[in-house]
């Protein structure tokens, strides 16, 4: 049940008629047939407009309906413990579009949560410690799935790319890596499930901590979980805050371990808030993010083999001659 | 002659983007019949009191009133160019603020789905001058202690970057009128109007897209992304040359209006005929 309306995945007051598509919430048959009593009268509802059909703020489940009604977006799992400066990584690229960068050959071409990366640009950029704001949506799966912040991506040649990425509290992945059945684990499991790409996030600063040694056992076991079922999707390896120097041998104590079990894509990128000499730790969050999408873009299903030993079926024998 | 093309042009633009400004300057040239594009004399608009009050400051050198909020009148003028060709143009004259809240309240009332059913070219008044620059970790850095400490005390602001607004209003716009943004949009042809381009002391030849792609960069991708590049063209504007107060300039009263103001083409040349700008509006070279 959502606000006024009796129907479980319609949000009306937020992004209009889901089910029924009416202009008026009134004349629906659905809208504020709860027991709640109806706070407005007939009156302001006639006035109030025709709303569109997105809220601007960062996506539950049911928002994506929107979406993927006319086109598979490309889901990207962001991964990592508690404050592996995973939004950071997500408030960096916004602010990176916003000034105009450009994803491999891919610029901005809209955006159905404008306010949820206006949300997380303003938050995380500015605040040392943030906790990460769910979305209303959101809360009634609370803990179900993760914050999704939608882009648009459009090419010269005019091809266009939804991309997804989620936005959740890093403890999920932490009770996630210690137990993947555990309650506390549902919305980790989630973005596994569905996500096309994830990038797991090693925190330059907590690596080389006081914390060091679990930091590197927890990032291992996040990597493991991850590596499980992970078939041919990629996992870019984001080393955070890379403005801090990290040895040698941490680093590859992490990749070893990684390597240990081998996957079809695997890439290491280093980023940071700071952009670094020339701007590289700015670009490696834009090239982290259009890897993903060249995996994927090269990732498409085989043609299935079909046999061409039946002489009498017509179509299958025009094939073996040409082929 | 041709049949009558009808050319409906919504003007889009928050409070003090200078629309009132140039909807009088440009009726003025029209009604001048000294420019490209004349006023069909045997047809002038019965009813002139859209402009009344501005002409009337603007006649005496003053700044035209910010228009009321709850105002909504349109004007339908019938004109001709030089060829003879006669276009109809439509547009209609309200505050600013109904399209800020048509961002803010994420709606569209019944009015404005009228307008934007019914309009066949878009024109976006940006004032870059009035523009917040922004802040962010990109063109900032990090910031200090002391502005995280009073940053955490704040409330987050209610308002978005412009650049997410205009993004927001160009992208409610085309989904209230229908429009898919799955491949270039060809109508509504777009013009983005930079107004007031003299508070923007520029050099001569400066062209406005690139002005645009520096001020406002994901707007300008938005654009560049979702309109055919030719329903597209960003022009500057300077409607009056020179900014107006509530004190009379005697420039203005000794000269008449029509003899200021002018538009800086695609290119960055600057031509004092605004009637022009209708080429643009409509979509035609």
């Amino acid at each position: 049940m959502a606000g006024n309306c009796s129907q479980p995945k319609c949000y009306p007051e937020d992004s209009g008629c889901n089910i029924e598509g009416c202009i008026n919430l009134s004349d629906c048959k659905f809208y504020g047939k709860n027991e709640a009593p109806i706070k407005e009268d007939k009156q302001a509802l006639d006035d109030e407009g025709h709303r569109i059909s997105w809220t601007g703020n960062s996506m539950g489940l049911n928002d994506l309906n929107f979406l993927t009604a006319s086109r598979k977006p490309v889901i990207i799992g962001v991964t990592g413990v508690a404050s592996a400066g995973k939004t950071t990584f997500l408030a960096t690229l916004y602010c990176l579009i916003r000034q105009g960068a450009k994803i491999g050959e891919y610029s901005f071409s809209g955006s159905l949560t404008l306010n949820g990366w206006e949300d997380i640009a303003w938050y995380l950029s500015w605040k040392s410690n943030a906790e990460i704001q769910f979305p209303d949506h959101t809360t009634n799966n609370s803990g179900r799935v993760p914050g999704l912040l939608h882009l648009t991506l459009k090419n010269k040649a005019g091809k266009n790319i939804d991309l997804i990425f989620t936005d959740a509290p890093g403890e999920w992945f932490d009770h996630w890596s210690n137990n993947v059945n555990s309650e506390n684990a549902i919305g980790a499991q989630w973005i596994y499930e569905n996500c096309d790409g994830f990038l797991l996030f090693a925190d330059n600063d907590m690596l080389s901590g006081s914390q060091r040694g679990n930091a590197k056992r927890q990032l291992k076991q996040v990597a493991d979980r991850l590596i499980e079922n992970i078939t041919d999707r990629p996992i870019g390896l984001i080393w955070s805050k890379s403005d801090l120097e990290l040895t040698h041998q941490t680093k590859e104590q992490i990749v070893t371990h990684i390597e240990a079990t081998p996957f079809s894509h695997f890439n290491q990128f280093e980023t940071s808030v700071q952009e670094g000499d020339k701007g590289k730790f700015h670009k490696a969050i834009l090239e982290s993010v259009n890897w993903i999408m060249e995996v994927l873009e090269l990732n498409h299903n085989t043609l299935p083999k079909i046999s061409v030993a039946k002489p009498e079926d017509m179509f299958l024998s025009k094939r073996t001659i040409n082929e | 002659m041709n049949d009558m093309e009808k050319h409906n042009i919504l003007i889009i633009g928050g409070p003090n983007t200078g629309k009132t400004h140039f909807g009088i300057q440009l009726y003025e040239r029209i009604n001048s019949r000294q420019f490209e594009f004349k006023i069909d004399p045997q047809n002038r608009p019965s009813d002139l009191s859209i402009f009344e009050d501005g002409l009337k400051n603007i006649y005496n050198g003053k700044r035209a009133a910010h228009t009321e909020a709850s105002a909504n009148r349109s004007i339908e003028l019938k004109i001709t160019d030089e060829k003879n060709s006669e276009v109809k143009l439509a547009f209609p004259d309200y505050a600013g603020e109904q399209i800020t809240s048509i961002v803010d309240n994420r709606k569209v009332n019944d009015l404005w789905q009228d307008y934007i059913k019914n309009s066949t070219s878009w024109v976006l008044f940006i004032r870059l001058n009035e523009l917040t620059t922004l802040e962010d970790i990109v063109n900032k850095g990090i910031p200090s202690a002391e502005e995280i400490q009073k940053r955490n005390s704040q409330p987050p602001p209610v308002k978005i970057s412009e650049a997410a607004f205009y993004v927001e209003l160009i992208q409610t716009l085309a989904y209230i009128k229908g429009l898919s943004t799955y491949s270039p949009i060809v109508e509504p042809n777009l013009t983005v109007v930079l107004s007031c381009w003299d508070e923007l002391d520029l050099p001569e030849d400066q062209v406005p897209s690139t002005l645009l792609q520096e001020r406002l960069p994901m707007l300008f991708d938005f654009l560049n992304n979702n309109w055919q590049n030719e329903s597209l063209s960003i022009i500057g504007l300077s409607s009056t040359e020179k900014s107006l107060t509530d004190d009379p300039d005697e420039d203005f009263m000794d000269k008449e209006p029509i003899n200021f103001g002018y538009f800086v083409d695609k290119g960055g040349s600057r031509n004092k005929d605004l009637t022009s700008l209708i080429w643009d509006f409509i979509g035609h070279e």
